[in-house]
């Protein structure tokens, strides 16, 4: 039934579905927007390879033997092209490290190429010598392009493995021009079924332009398509069974006395399944996707935006029952118990609010009582250094007192005397006498003065300090404490027999020196107290070394010593009081300073007193106050006070 | 007889001179002052002092230990030594006596008693004679 101009055969049925397969591929590609180079070559490629379909479906459909070998001459030039493309995409893939051996290639290429063109006829064809070099040249190269990819960084990068997957392509192509040049020999020699290059050849092809387009669009920097991988993915299949087929009914119906007009009818048949096929899907399955997939998915896309935006009252619609509407449905569940989670926050964040105002509010009462109970101990402590001081005051004041008392006795002896000689008449032991009462007045208000003084410094130590600053000589003002001091230590009991050997070594003519002389006093009495305690502890460890056995007579007797000097140093004055006592140990030396720290039995020392005292001497004052000591043989603290 | 009286308080002077000016002015008596147990030392050898009046406290050297150094050098009278302190507690008075101390009278000084103990410790010299 065949009319004279064409003919219906099986390869032509594979030529058009291989058309209709790259067709699709090139019309998305060239869908693409801003290709690059890449892009572009890869496009040209799949351009020559369509015209190369177009071309090999004429040459089966038209009967015509010169139209054939028309067709055959301009497809083996195409061929020729799509060579040159496919080298030339090759180079460019991925960046071309090799552009002069790019060019060389390409020029040895078309050399051979047009050699072939000339030397070529219809009998002998070495057009498959350039392609099987080529390939096998293209092959190498996308394998040392990867490899040098590879070297830069160890871990597989997206551009190795493009590389290894045109790699795999470029085997392909090779193996498809391996096919062409060996399986027709084969074929001519009846080694094997005539078919054998038809069932060979066309799955090669449709497995290369799918995998080339699968890997292309895979790592290409391209933006691409979900829907478009989905499409190629089931239509490649699609045509590769359709375009099969054929050959395996055409083995069922060779030996029909039909056969003519039955292979005439099937190719037909599938001429025109293949195109309805191919629109089928290209039309037909995005929408599907488009409804079932991209819609839903776009829908909780939005809903995420909406949710990132801060808006967790957004809804998905459930439109379908699989697992998409699953997802909207957890994208919904999820919003929700954001939402809750988000209602919960603020509510904690309320709650957290008058929780830590309620904590402020009790940390403020906290820290008043702290204050107060800070400044009873202040008060307690100042009250427990004048109870030091209440015995040191009292022989301080019985002292002049003794004297005044003294005086005053001998002066009412004086004055009977004087009473005597007047009457006598003996006038210079009178004059004598009367000097010497005059004197003796002078003593009794001088030691009576000295005692109200003491009082005075009493009620001052005891009052709160009014910080008022007043020049004072110093030299008088440790003189007075160190006194009074160690007559409230030797008054205070137990330590009555204690024996200390005081030294001071006052500069004379000190500048007095701008202080609040009770503040500096009650530093004063920290000190010497510091220091006694710390002469007599060590006199007790020495007793109880010389009752535990140790040679008496061996040691020197320990002679507890407390040395107090002034002296004045460029802008300051530095007041220094040192024992021979039992020394601080380092690992304490830092804390001395810290309130509350003390060495003594609980209830002994409230721990205020260097505390204090430092205060007093560096914010009070403006001074320093240095301690400098070693363990078991000596204390020194040297405050020094500026001249401002 | 000569007297020594060590006691850092100057005033001590006056009051003595002034106490003993009868027995001064009649020869009885010869005071020497020391503000120090280091003074006292240092004018003790030679002096002639039979009797050494000494506070106990006293900036620098203490009184008990003048007298333990004194008892050192002469461990028996002459010279007597008498401690005067205000504290008349028991610890100082037996730290005093074990020393060697000849008597121990606690401040005001009561001028009477010590001059009716004068003669004592100056006796006592002579018989006890440890």
């Amino acid at each position: 039934m065949n009319p004279d101009w064409y003919e219906l055969n099986v390869p032509l049925i594979a030529a058009v579905a291989e058309l209709t397969l790259a067709s699709a591929v090139l019309g998305y590609l060239l869908s693409l927007p801003n290709k690059n180079l890449e892009a572009k070559l890869f496009a040209g490629y799949y351009l020559t390879d369509c015209l190369f379909f177009a071309t090999n479906a004429l040459h089966h459909l038209v009967v015509s033997l010169p139209f054939k070998d028309l067709m055959y001459g301009l497809s083996n030039i195409i061929l020729g092209t799509t060579l040159l493309f496919f080298v030339g995409f090759a180079y460019q893939c991925g960046g071309n490290p090799y552009r002069r051996e790019s060019q060389v290639v390409l020029l040895i290429l078309s050399m051979m190429l047009g050699l072939d063109f000339y030397l070529s006829d219809q009998v002998a064809s070495y057009i498959i010598y350039p392609h099987l070099a080529g390939t096998l040249w293209v092959t190498g190269v996308f394998g040392r392009k990867a490899r040098r990819v590879t070297r830069e960084s160890s871990l597989p990068t997206p551009t190795s493995k493009m590389l290894r997957g045109f790699q795999k392509w470029a085997f392909i192509i090779f193996l498809i021009w391996a096919s062409v040049a060996f399986l027709p020999p084969v074929d001519f020699l009846h080694l094997g079924p005539f078919t054998l290059s038809f069932i060979v050849v066309p799955p090669l092809m449709f497995i290369q332009i799918t995998y080339s387009t699968i890997v292309f669009l895979n790592y290409t920097p391209q933006r691409t398509s979900f829907q478009a991988k989905v499409v190629g993915l089931v239509l490649c299949p699609l045509l590769i069974i359709l375009a099969l087929t054929p050959f395996l009914l055409r083995q069922l119906i060779v030996n029909l006395p039909n056969f003519d007009q039955v292979n005439h009818q099937m190719v037909a048949a599938f001429l025109f399944l293949i195109p309805f096929t191919t629109l089928v899907v290209i039309l037909g399955l995005p929408r599907f996707l488009r409804s079932n997939l991209l819609s839903p998915l776009n829908q909780i896309l939005e809903g995420v935006r909406q949710v990132d935006a801060g808006n967790l009252s957004v809804q998905v619609p459930v439109t379908v029952r699989d697992e998409i509407g699953d997802l909207a449905q957890n994208f919904n569940q999820m919003t929700q118990s954001l939402r809750q989670s988000k209602e919960e926050l603020t509510q904690y964040a309320e709650t957290l609010e008058t929780k830590v105002a309620e904590r402020t509010q009790e940390l403020k009462q906290s820290l008043d009582n702290l204050k107060a109970a800070q400044n009873q101990l202040i008060q307690k402590e100042k009250m427990a250094s004048l109870g030091e001081l209440t015995a040191g005051i009292a022989h301080e004041i019985q002292n002049p007192l003794n004297f005044v008392n003294n005086f005053a006795e001998v002066s009412a002896e004086l004055a009977d005397e004087l009473a005597q000689t007047v009457s006598a008449g003996n006038i210079p032991a009178a004059t004598a006498l009367s000097a010497d009462l005059r004197e003796n007045m002078g003593y009794i208000v001088e030691n009576g003065q000295r005692a109200s003084s003491i009082v005075r410094s009493m009620l001052e130590h005891s009052r709160s300090s009014t910080g008022e600053r007043r020049p004072t000589d110093l030299n008088e003002l440790a003189d007075e404490y160190l006194r009074l001091t160690y007559h409230g230590l030797r008054r205070s009991g137990q330590d009555a027999d204690f024996q200390v050997q005081l030294c001071t070594q006052f500069e004379e003519g000190l500048k007095p020196v701008m202080v609040a002389p009770q503040d500096i006093g009650r530093v004063l009495l920290n000190l010497y107290n510091n220091a006694f305690y710390a002469v007599q502890q060590k006199q007790r460890q020495m007793q109880k070394t010389v009752l535990a056995g140790a040679g008496e007579e061996a040691q020197a007797p320990y002679q507890p010593t407390v040395w107090v000097s002034t002296r004045q140093v460029n802008g300051s004055v530095e007041l220094s009081v040192r024992d021979n006592g039992v020394g601080i140990p380092e690992a304490i030396r830092d804390k001395i300073f810290q309130p509350f720290f003390t060495t003594k039995p609980t209830g002994e020392g409230t721990g205020l007193g260097l505390s204090l005292s430092y205060d007093i001497v560096t914010k009070g004052h403006g001074g320093e106050m240095v301690l400098e000591s070693q363990e078991g043989e000596r204390t020194e603290l040297v405050i020094s006070l500026p001249y401002i | 007889m000569k007297i020594l009286v060590v006691d850092d308080e100057f005033q001590m002077q006056p009051l003595f001179e002034q106490r003993f000016r009868h027995e001064t002015n009649r020869g009885e008596v010869q005071l020497t002052f020391a503000r120090s147990g280091e003074e006292a030392l240092a004018l003790l050898p030679d002096s002639g002092v039979v009797l050494i009046l000494s506070d106990i406290n006293m900036l620098g050297m203490s009184g008990l230990e003048l007298l333990r150094r004194i008892r050192n050098i002469h461990p028996h009278r002459p010279p007597a030594v008498v401690m005067l302190t205000a504290y008349g507690d028991q610890n100082n008075r037996q730290q005093a006596s074990l020393y060697g101390a000849d008597d121990f009278l606690t401040k005001p000084i009561d001028f009477k008693l010590l001059k009716e103990k004068l003669g004592e410790y100056v006796i006592h010299n002579h018989t006890t004679g440890l």
